[in-house]
């Protein structure tokens, strides 16, 4: 359990986990996000996570996605959902993403990196 | 379907109603084969991809029994064409030429962006995103033909 007391998400596919690490916390995907509606799952998730950060002035989110071998363009959304949040706050509240893809897993690179573009200066990405 | 001899270009072909358990059944039989067919992890990746975003909108959007997906390497174009075809209501079909049309219409990056964009602002369970994603992760020509009722999305991908 993460110290924000917010359960993980484990679907028949995926895992998603949130953990806390030094000055942040980090959100871990495993398996393949592929689910027809994956809002109803992902979304409410996501927005706990978001509100609990902006409530303890947390500034930095990590997202592993490296044991990810699948995400469908539904869930693209609901990254893009969380990831807007963001970019509309004052500049207090803000806070970074480091996005970590894998190279082996080829649509990792390039449509993580468009996520990036969504925010300027707010995601950085990481290769592995 | 028959067998025959001298094959030029090797083709996978499956029908199969529009059911949403087949969609990562397909998609990785797809990996897998293109991987060894076109010796390339990437392409193999990227039309896994596609193949599944498409398969997600024919069966999201089916009217009726039957999804066909069709793979052809043309090995003298050095192409593959994926053809993805069902049966569905003419009101999608009128929203899937606008779509096409729009993803075709300006730079691939500048056009996933804005749908990204505009992702963001939908609260209808669709994100609309497959099509400009498809264009943006593969550069390749999406294109689409209706007979009757029945859509049939071609997505050609340049593999020099």
């Amino acid at each position: 359990m993460n110290s924000f007391g917010i359960d993980n998400v484990i679907t028949e596919k995926a895992n998603v986990e949130l953990t806390d690490i030094e000055g942040g916390v980090k959100v871990t995907f495993c398996g393949d996000i592929d689910v027809q509606n994956p809002e109803p799952i992902f979304v409410p998730f996501f927005e706990k996570i978001h509100n609990k950060i902006i409530e303890t002035g947390i500034k930095y989110a990590e997202l592993d996605f490296s044991k990810l071998t699948f995400l469908n363009s539904s869930g693209i959304k609901t990254l893009i959902k969380w990831i807007t949040k963001v970019t509309p706050l004052p500049a207090d509240k803000k806070y970074k993403f480091k996005i970590i893809a894998n190279h082996e897993i080829t649509w990792q690179e390039t449509s993580l990196k468009m996520l990036s573009m969504l925010a300027p200066g707010l995601i950085t990405i990481e290769v592995k | 379907m028959e067998l025959f001899k001298n094959v030029q270009n090797g083709f996978i072909e499956m029908i199969f109603g529009p059911r949403w358990t087949y969609i990562a059944t397909v998609r990785t039989f797809l990996q897998n084969f293109l991987a060894i067919t076109l010796a390339d992890n990437n392409w193999a990746d990227v039309i896994s991809m596609a193949a599944s975003e498409l398969l997600e909108n024919a069966v999201k959007y089916a009217s009726d029994e039957g999804t066909k997906i069709c793979v052809e390497h043309r090995k003298e174009e050095n192409k593959l064409y994926l053809v993805v075809e069902n049966f569905t209501y003419q009101e999608n079909i009128a929203i899937l030429r606008s779509e096409i049309d729009k993803i075709n219409s300006g730079d691939p990056t500048e056009v996933y962006l804005k749908k990204m964009q505009e992702a963001a602002l939908r609260t209808d369970g669709g994100s609309q995103l497959g099509l400009a994603r498809i264009r943006y992760e593969s550069n390749a020509d999406i294109s689409m033909s209706v007979e009757g009722d029945l859509v049939k999305v071609t997505v050609i991908f340049d593999l020099k």
